[in-house]
Parts: structure tokens; sequence; C-alpha cells
């Protein structure tokens, strides 16, 4: 600690240790015991300290009330925590602790049943072939492990 | 206990006994700072009411990592002064107080509303950015780099600005003996008519 930083500490921040710079708190207050120069300096600013504080606020005990008694919009809630909200609900809601994970473990399954029903992903729907036998034929030839190309031809 | 954490997070779930514990706990050191700032202005409780209805609906905003739940609520309730303080300059220069409290004798009541009245009166004309931060640090209590991070300045700009404020003042109130410490009640404010 030098008299020149003690003085800038001083002219910023005042007298009192406390509101030093948290770590300058020791060195200065160290430099201010041995040092009669930052005396002089400290007691140059005491005045202005006592000074200030004088200005002291009486709370107002209503104020609590008066925040309280105000009217709160609904929090906003973001569609990830609405999601997890109604997944995982609070422990008093026990029945839908059970229901609501396993209807979510159903949900790729509808959805996978929903796609297969629209859509073909080129496979030939039953309805395009001659007889109930064709399509059956192919249907083996292509589980059996035959090359399903070499029986066409 | 809860932790401001735990606190905030109850808040942001709608949990209106989380939102009054934290009112509960920082209302006063909020208000003190707001009734400085603004001159014992009337609309200093509008103010603190608008710093917590933004606790309340901002609670996700609060990042703990990077400030104290006390700090973030300084820094709302600094840029609601702020933002009032250039809206409407002339309300809060054409105030005047009109009673204090804990008065002991008249002779050294009249001592104390003198020197009470010349220190409001030097506040009242520093700058906005110098008066907040004379605020902050010497009265709120708050560590110089919390005082930096509510006025969005680093930590040299703040000294600076503190030590020009501190000299500013010095100036203002040379020659004013003081006493012991008058107070403002904000609860008996009376608001002289505008011109």
């Amino acid at each position: 600690m030098t008299l020149e930083r003690f003085s800038q500490i001083l002219a910023s921040y005042g007298c009192d240790p406390a509101r030093w710079p948290a770590s300058e708190q020791q060195a200065a207050s160290a430099f201010l015991a041995s040092n009669s120069g930052a005396k002089d300096l400290w007691d140059e600013q005491a005045a202005l300290d006592k000074h200030l504080d004088t200005f002291q606020v009486v709370d107002d005990t209503n104020l609590i009330h008066r925040i309280l008694i105000q009217p709160l919009p609904a929090q906003p809630v973001s569609f990830v925590d609405r999601t997890i909200a109604w997944l995982l609900p609070s422990s008093d809601q026990l029945r839908s602790m059970f229901w609501r994970p396993t209807l979510a473990a159903c949900l790729p399954l509808l959805f996978g049943l929903y796609l297969g029903n629209h859509f073909s992903f080129g496979i030939e729907s039953y309805d395009n072939f001659e007889s109930t036998t064709s399509f059956w034929e192919q249907e083996l030839a292509l589980l059996s492990l035959d090359d399903y190309a070499e029986t066409t031809l | 206990m809860m932790t401001d954490e735990a606190l905030m997070s109850a808040i942001r779930a709608g949990d209106r006994q989380a939102y009054a514990q934290v009112v509960n706990n920082h209302v006063r050191p909020v208000n003190r700072y707001i009734v400085r700032m603004l001159g014992s202005h009337s609309d200093s409780e509008d103010i603190a009411q608008e710093t917590f209805l933004r606790l309340w609906t901002q609670a996700h905003t609060w990042q703990p990592d990077k400030a104290g739940l006390s700090t973030w609520l300084h820094r709302i309730a600094h840029n609601l002064c702020i933002d009032y303080l250039r809206r409407d300059k002339s309300a809060v220069t054409s105030e005047y107080l009109d009673e204090y409290a804990a008065r002991e004798s008249p002779e050294k009541s009249l001592a104390q509303d003198s020197n009470l009245q010349a220190l409001e009166q030097a506040l009242r004309q520093l700058p906005e950015r110098q008066r907040s931060a004379l605020i902050l640090t010497h009265y709120q209590g708050l560590a110089n780099r919390e005082v930096a991070q509510i006025m969005d300045i680093s930590v040299d700009a703040l000294e600076s600005v503190l030590a020009r404020t501190r000299r500013s003042l010095k100036a203002q109130l040379q020659g004013i003996e003081t006493d012991s410490p008058a107070q403002i009640n904000v609860t008996k404010i009376h608001v002289k008519e505008r011109d």
C-alpha cells in the first residue's frame, strides 16, 4: 500500500474501512495504523463522512403491505416448463403421476401407427395386387432370404 | 431457511409466499435507496412498488452466477430511478421536506434541519450517476464490484466517479457543522404544488 493509493481509496470510499475494496481493506487499515501522513488524509475525509451520515431514512412500515396487496400477473411459463409440469405433476396428484408418463410413453407408438396408416413408404398397397395369392407370394419372397430380383426375373 | 436461488425458483413457479419473503427481506434497503435517489419524492413509493412487481414478472431473468439478488434488485431500482429522473426532473427539484423525526430540542432540530437541507440540496444538485454511486457505496453498504455492476461501469470508473462526487460535496458543504443524525420520515412527506 502506498500513500498515493491510500489517498485514492479515501477520496473514493471515505473513512470507514468497511466501505474500502475488500482486497485492500487489510493493507489499507495496517497502513493507516502505521503512517502519520495517512492519518492526516483520513481526518480530511472524516468531516464529509460525518455529514453524510446525518441523512437517515426512517422505514415506511406500511410499504411492505402495499407491495404485497398489489395484483400480480400470472407467471409466464415456458413450453418446456409446461411440458415437464404436465409429465411430472406434484405428488398430491397421484393418479396423474402414473397415467401421464404411461400416456407419454405411448405417444411414439400412436405416432408410428398414424404414420403407418397414412403413408405407404414405397410399399404397394394390398388392393393393387390382382389376387390375395400374388400379394402373399411377394410378401413371402421378401421375407425369405432369397434374392428377390432373381425370383422376379 | 430458503436460499435466494430456492426462493427465486419458487417465485418463477408462481409461489406468492416466496415472493412475500423476498419482499420482506429486501424492501427496506431498496426503498431507502429510492428515497435518497429521488430526494424523498412521494413517487418513491411507486418506484418501490414497480421494482418489486418486476421482481415477480422478471424473476426468470435473474442469473445467480452473475449478480446477487440484492444487487439485481438495486439494479432494477436504479434503472427505474434514472428513467424517472430523466423523464420528470422538474418534479424532483420543486420538492420540499416538511417534517423530520427524531427531534431532541428546538434549537438542535433547527440546526439539524438546516444541515440536512444543505446536504439534501447538495445531493440533489449532483448528476444522477454521481448521486447513485455515492448512495450505493456510502448508504447501501454494497461492495464496489456490486455498485459497478448496478451502474454498468468498471470499478476504476466507479472510483473516479466517487472521487469527483466527494470532492464536489466537500466544496458545497464546507463550513457546515454536523451533529447527531437527523432522520427523514418518508411516511410524512408533503409535496409542494408544482409551478
